[in-house]
């Protein structure tokens, strides 16, 4: 009798569904952290199931799931960001974790951070997040991104050079 | 400030984000997505297909020949 795995790969729907319910909170989590909407998040998760559905005939079952649902979910984020453009992207930071117990100093600081982080290219952005915030390593953001190593590397380089220069004088204040 | 300064300086403004979980279920448009794209005939099939028994109609040899053959 197939596993669940091998099922989806030919085309049950049973299958399908029971993936879509276990891993549609995590696609969302990752897709609504770099998109910062969550009505466009919701979409974009069926939208990055659908391209699972139809790609599902070249899904390895002895690989992880996760990890390729991961794969499609950093694409379609980075599509829509791309489509988006800078614009469109919601500028203003919403509620911290530690709310009220974080320091105006501090939330200004990170006001500040998050806007130069969010006026990079959706490109720089995406790798600098998987890089500098989830610490995944470049071999792992380059199969993700269909890029090589290097290719994450250069743009993790800029990303952080553009920082750098967007919060020169806050640094500058700072030290 | 060095590099892993910087990094930990980003990742801290980032982290402290809190976004909202997913509260409800997406499987029913999900399966609405999934339903719709299921290809439907079109109206060049069933035009097709009326050329067919049309023909078959007219001309049965047709068909016997046709099934001798397949």
């Amino acid at each position: 009798m197939p596993g669940r795995l091998e099922a989806f790969v030919a085309g049950d729907q049973a299958a399908f569904e029971s993936l879509f319910r276990e891993h549609q909170r995590e696609v969302y989590g990752w897709i609504v952290r770099m998109v910062r909407d969550p009505s466009a998040a919701e979409d974009l998760t069926i939208e990055t199931f659908w391209r699972i559905y139809r790609s599902r005939a070249r899904f390895d079952p002895s690989r992880s799931f996760g990890a390729w649902a991961r794969r499609f979910a950093v694409n379609v984020a980075l599509d829509h960001l791309k489509r988006a453009g800078r614009d469109r992207a919601r500028l203003e930071p919403i509620a911290d974790a530690d709310g009220a117990a974080t320091q105006p100093a501090d939330r200004d600081a990170r006001r500040s951070i998050l806007r130069a982080f969010l006026k990079l290219p959706a490109a720089l952005r995406v790798t600098a997040r998987l890089a500098l915030v989830e610490e995944r390593p470049y071999h792992e953001i380059g199969a993700l991104l269909g890029i090589s190593p290097a290719a994450v590397k250069s743009r993790v380089f800029r990303a952080t050079r553009l920082l750098r220069r967007d919060l020169a004088e806050w640094a500058h204040d700072r030290s | 400030m060095t590099d892993r300064e910087w990094q930990l300086m980003i990742r801290q403004a980032i982290e402290a984000e809190r976004w909202p979980e997913l509260d409800r279920d997406l499987w029913p448009r999900m399966q609405a997505r999934t339903a719709a794209a299921r290809p439907s005939p079109s109206r060049w099939d069933f035009l097709l297909l009326a050329a067919i028994v049309l023909l078959s109609l007219m001309f049965p040899d047709v068909l016997l020949h046709l099934f001798y053959h397949l």
